[in-house]
């Protein structure tokens, strides 16, 4: 029984659940009142899961700053912080109902969440030209090619690249309209097809390393 | 955006900048303190900022309706709260439910989403001829046909590339690479065009370019 509710049953509502948003798509349209309550509890669920992600985050550092383990000091400034934001965002939500209408959580989001986030993303740019410089080296034909491609594409977008020869831009525009188009449309087709027997191994109870404890 | 005359608003100005600082100190010099901080600082506000948000959005979908009579709303509340016994081992395989639940509705969606964009249309635009007489449509439209199918033959991974396989597999290759070549470029001038939206940020706080 234990065994039934451990794993086959488990199995069954992924099955269920599956079939029932392709018969939705495909075949019965009247079945979208059930199809859209499933996507409705799948987004609040999702909601309610990643408080388990922020759960667990929080007892590793409050852990890690009762044990004064390693780098405890960042982790006290992480729960600070987090808790300001967070008391300030709920004082804000509970007496209007939007946490954005509230002084200080407005103020730590315009000035430190939003230059955080805009500059830890382009981080990248100072690595991606070193990257740049090791895969557009034209040390067979392959990599001949990938640097061509990339180097038109590049000076087509600059606008140095039209000042320089006004040739740039439209051989720029055939790679990147239609020279990639057999790369990228095979890498969705593969992919496409790739997710559709993945989907089909999990309704049949064949993939399991998603459920904890890998389904076993 | 003008410069800002409010004196909370200045601070906030110059709190961004050095954060920005302290991040780009990581590329520019190594792993330091500074860098150590302002990610634990993103890290601890992004973390109240997704849990507010989120919140919130449970309580607009879930638990309004069902204080309003839905109570069939109760079940993706139970649901979701079950995904919490990943905490308590004995009981941790209750949570496979939720997971089951939306690893169902995740892959009926992406299925469905993938059927016709990433297969059908791209059959059908790869086998209509061009409409016009001219020769570099007709050029464009060999071109991706052929390359298509030769790319497609490179992943056909349950056959050796080789006898017959072996040409068209290496042209195959031949066209990812161009395909690659011109996504990377792509993707150095998008990230390079962001780290110039910083390189103004940083001028603009010093006031030595207009907001």
């Amino acid at each position: 029984m234990s065994n039934v509710l451990k794993q086959e049953a488990v199995y069954a509502v992924t099955g269920i659940v599956t079939i029932l948003m392709l018969v939705e798509y495909f075949f019965f349209a009247d079945t979208q009142v059930w199809a859209e309550t499933i996507r409705t509890w799948a987004v609040i669920i999702y909601n309610i899961s990643l408080g388990l992600g922020a759960a667990r985050l929080l007892i590793s550092h409050s852990a890690r700053v009762s044990k004064k383990g390693r780098d405890w000091q960042f982790s006290g400034l992480l729960l600070g912080l987090f808790a300001i934001m967070l008391l300030t965002g709920f004082a804000g939500y509970i007496m209007t109902g939007v946490q954005t209408n509230n002084g200080i959580y407005n103020w730590m989001f315009n000035y430190i969440y939003t230059p955080l986030g805009a500059t830890l993303y382009p981080i990248t740019g100072f690595y991606i030209f070193s990257a740049a410089y090791r895969a557009f080296r034209a040390r067979n034909i392959d990599a001949a090619l990938m640097l061509i491609a990339g180097c038109f594409v590049m000076l087509k977008n600059a606008p140095v690249g039209e000042a320089i020869w006004i040739g740039f831009a439209t051989i720029g525009n055939w790679f990147q309209f239609t020279g990639q188009v057999p790369g990228m449309r095979t890498f969705a087709i593969v992919g496409a097809l790739g997710l559709i027997a993945y989907g089909f191994r999990a309704l049949l109870g064949k993939e399991r390393g998603f459920y904890a404890g890998g389904g076993e | 955006m003008a410069y800002p005359t409010a004196t909370l608003d200045v601070i906030g100005l110059w709190v961004g900048w050095f954060l920005m600082l302290m991040i780009y100190s990581y590329p520019l010099y190594k792993e330091n303190v500074a860098y150590r901080a302002a990610e634990h600082m993103f890290i601890g506000v992004t973390l109240a900022i997704t849990i507010i948000t989120n919140f919130s959005n449970v309580m607009r979908m879930c638990i309004t309706p069902l204080t309003q009579g839905n109570i069939l709303m109760i079940v993706p509340l139970v649901l979701g709260l079950l995904m919490f016994t990943m905490l308590i081992p004995e009981y941790r395989w209750l949570s496979r439910y939720p997971v089951a639940l939306l690893v169902g509705a995740g892959f009926g969606l992406g299925i469905r989403g993938t059927i016709k964009p990433n297969l059908q249309d791209a059959i059908i635009d790869t086998i209509t001829a061009p409409t016009g007489g001219a020769m570099i449509d007709w050029f464009n439209y060999l071109y991706v046909a052929v390359g298509l199918i030769c790319s497609i033959m490179y992943f056909m991974l349950t056959f050796e590339h080789s006898g017959p396989l072996k040409a068209p597999t290496r042209i195959g290759r031949l066209f990812i690479m161009v395909g690659l070549g011109a996504y990377f470029g792509n993707t150095v001038l998008f990230r390079f065009t962001m780290l110039t939206g910083r390189a103004q940020y940083f001028l603009q706080v010093l006031k030595l370019i207009p907001m």
